[in-house]
């Protein structure tokens, strides 16, 4: 079995392999970039709302939402602005 | 192969209160290319005492000589080394890996001899060739019947040639016919001037021509 | 020649003959295995890559943000702080910011409305550089502005093709002109963006000429910082600074899930994991018993049996691992991780695909596999060794 073992072994290498290869030969350069140059124009380099960053420090009940922005996060959740 | 057993005694669980004494005090001598049968009921103790023998296990106390080395007080390293190199254990049950071929069954023996695959391989085809087996070499054991079962243990039991034969009950699962075929195997063993301890309750033994001593054992004693 | 004598090596060929003929044993822990380091990989790279990502974004963000409050909450910055803000020693690049939420109240979905100074040489640039094609031209003549994908989506879902029109304070609509789309590759950052002119962007929120939402400004000397904060708030009494290292340790902890509950989970797992196969190779009447019972019985000392299964069960683990870690790189970093991504990054406000990049922390790699692989041997070897010490016979029952 000596040989279906090398095939295994040498499969799950290659495999190893190209994920090794990708990584050294990626291009994340280009998206940073590309991030890089809307930080230079906004100014802003917060990232969406979609990409929930806000840590609940505290495990408190839910205060009341502001009625004129439901969407807006409250006090407690926006660190990033209210800093602690 | 010359055997001395002196004032051997087994007691399992000894300091509790399930102890119990499994051999009493037994003294033996089996000399070199002797046939010896240990008869007796179940629980008499002779599987203790072929146990002890192997080096599969120690005595509570006296002593187990063979060849000249004491063999009772064998660290592990050194048991098995003498379980590898003189001793040929044929189990009442086989004791086969399932899982496993034939022939993947009689190299277990040899993996940590020191000997690479393909000698291996050469001395295991002429072993399955001494115990009438080698046609079944690459069928997994679990497909075999009782009697080729048998043949596969002895085969294991032979590869790395052995000089003290032990078997333990090795008719008790076997037909008549399988049990005869055995026999001849054993006797073509004798032949060859192997030493042979065989313990059984079967009266078929006793009576064969070349076994050269029959010891009754009963609860523990050699009567 | 080597290769030659590890195809003749005995040893390795009934290792190898146990591992494939048993694999029914085998595959079994090696699946639950994949599973576990896949996912657990899964979401320390996803983890990894957002913060390497946002942590570089900071490099062009400025040292500090000043805005102003009143009753705690942040309103909008006199524009004539700028000049006094500039006069303390010490304070370089300062800049203003018009910038706020617009929210499309039918589907309480907002946008990042960011105002940008298309005069200013730089900007510009960058901006032509970031948008191939972009006609400037045209984009500063008219009312144009730029969109991030996810507002892109949104706005064509809603029939809006080509331009959109914004309803400001003064109960007035802005029609503008979608003039293109932001790249993919921002998405992190811009993908509920929609930039367009300063001017614009005060109509749109109605901020008069006098105002902007916030300021930022650099303080190259790292050992003045505390000072000059200090200076801010004597000058102004309602002013809140935001310093960029805090926002640094925010990135920081973003997605921690190298601690807290999420360890415990993965702890909780393994434990279970392991107690599973602690517990097969303890069994009385199980083949494993047997098997090592046989081995010893034919003449392998105790120290072979460890050995034949040290390497058994180190074919499996370094077999599982490497899987595990292989497929979660390909599941993240080439596929953009579907489904986990949006578990992770949420569907809050407009659906969001990032795209990630590969981020390989070797170091926390080899603690994952370090708190994986020896609990997987110990779990085997110890119960082997206990059945190895064992009379052989006893084992074989």
């Amino acid at each position: 079995m000596i040989k279906e073992f090398t095939i295994l072994v040498s499969m799950v290498l290659l495999l190893a392999g190209f994920v090794l290869v990708h990584y050294v030969t990626h291009n994340g350069i280009s998206s940073k970039e590309m991030l890089s140059s809307v930080t230079k124009v906004t100014k802003l380099s917060s990232p969406t709302l979609s990409v929930a960053y806000y840590e609940p420090r505290v495990l408190s009940y839910e205060e009341v939402l502001n009625p004129a922005y439901p969407q807006m996060q409250t006090m407690n959740k926006m660190d990033l602005v209210y800093a602690k | 192969m010359m055997i001395r057993v002196e004032g051997i005694n087994k007691i399992f669980n000894e300091g509790t209160p399930q102890a119990f004494e499994a051999l009493k005090s037994i003294d033996l001598e089996v000399a070199k290319g002797e046939t010896m049968i240990l008869s007796g009921v179940s629980g008499s103790g002779k599987s203790t005492l072929l146990s002890l023998i192997a080096a599969l296990d120690k005595p509570s106390s006296g002593k187990i000589v063979v060849e000249g080395e004491l063999i009772s007080k064998l660290p592990d390293l050194h048991a098995s080394a003498y379980r590898a190199k003189s001793i040929g254990f044929i189990f009442q049950h086989f004791n086969l890996l399932e899982s496993l071929s034939v022939e993947e069954n009689v190299i277990a023996p040899l993996i940590n001899s020191g000997f690479d695959i393909v000698s291996i391989k050469q001395m295991a085809a002429k072993s399955m060739q001494s115990a009438a087996i080698s046609h079944k070499a690459s069928q997994q054991v679990k497909e075999l019947s009782g009697g080729e079962k048998q043949r596969c243990a002895i085969a294991r039991a032979l590869v790395h040639e052995p000089e003290l034969i032990i078997c333990d009950e090795p008719t008790a699962n076997l037909d008549r016919e399988n049990s005869l075929k055995f026999i001849e195997i054993l006797q073509s063993l004798h032949q060859r001037g192997k030493t042979i301890i065989v313990a059984t309750h079967d009266p078929l033994f006793e009576t064969l021509p070349f076994v050269s001593k029959v010891v009754h054992m009963e609860d523990g004693s050699i009567v | 020649m080597p290769s030659r004598i590890l195809m003749n090596n005995a040893f390795l060929h009934f290792l190898t003959l146990l591992l494939f003929k048993q694999k029914g044993k085998h595959i079994g822990a090696v699946l639950i295995s994949v599973i576990i380091i896949f996912l657990l990989s899964s979401v320390l790279f996803i983890s990894s890559s957002l913060q390497n990502t946002l942590l570089g974004t900071l490099e062009n963000q400025s040292d500090f943000t000043l805005s102003r409050v009143q009753a705690g909450k942040a309103i909008n910055t006199p524009s004539d702080w700028l000049d006094k803000v500039l006069e303390i020693n010490g304070i370089s690049k300062v800049a203003p910011r018009v910038y706020g939420r617009y929210f499309f109240t039918p589907r309480e979905k907002s946008f990042l409305v960011v105002g940008v100074d298309l005069f200013d040489e730089q900007s510009s640039k960058e901006l032509q550089s970031l948008v191939k094609g972009l006609d400037l031209k045209s984009f500063l003549s008219t009312d144009s502005m730029l969109v991030g994908e996810g507002v892109k989506a949104f706005l064509s879902e809603h029939y809006y093709k080509d331009s959109f029109s914004f309803k400001t304070p003064q109960g007035s609509f802005k029609k503008v002109k979608i003039q293109q789309t932001l790249p993919s590759q921002t998405n992190l950052i811009a993908n509920d963006m929609i930039i367009m002119s300063i001017d614009l962007a005060r109509e749109v929120f109605g901020l008069g000429e006098d105002e902007v939402t916030d300021i930022t400004f650099n303080v190259p000397n790292d050992a003045e910082w505390d000072n000059i904060i200090g200076k801010l708030h004597l000058l102004f009494y309602d002013v809140r600074v935001v310093e960029k290292r805090e926002i640094r340790k925010a990135y920081e902890n973003l997605y921690n899930y190298k601690g807290g509950l999420f360890l415990i989970l993965y702890l909780v797992a393994m434990v279970t994991f392991m107690l599973i196969l602690y517990q097969r190779y303890s069994m009385v009447y199980s083949t494993e018993r047997k098997e090592i019972g046989i081995l010893r019985a034919v003449g392998w000392s105790i120290k072979d049996i460890l050995k034949l299964k040290f390497y058994e069960t180190a074919v499996v683990v370094l077999v599982s691992f490497v899987l595990g870690v292989a497929l979660a790189y390909l599941y993240v970093f080439i596929w953009d991780a579907p489904l986990l991504s949006q578990i992770f990054l949420g569907g809050a406000n407009l659906p969001n695909q990032v795209e990630f990049v590969p981020v390989l922390e070797f170091g926390l790699l080899g603690s994952i596999f370090l708190f994986y692989a020896i609990p997987f041997l110990a779990a085997v070897l110890i119960p082997a060794w206990k059945i190895a010490v064992t009379p052989p016979k006893e084992a074989m029952l």
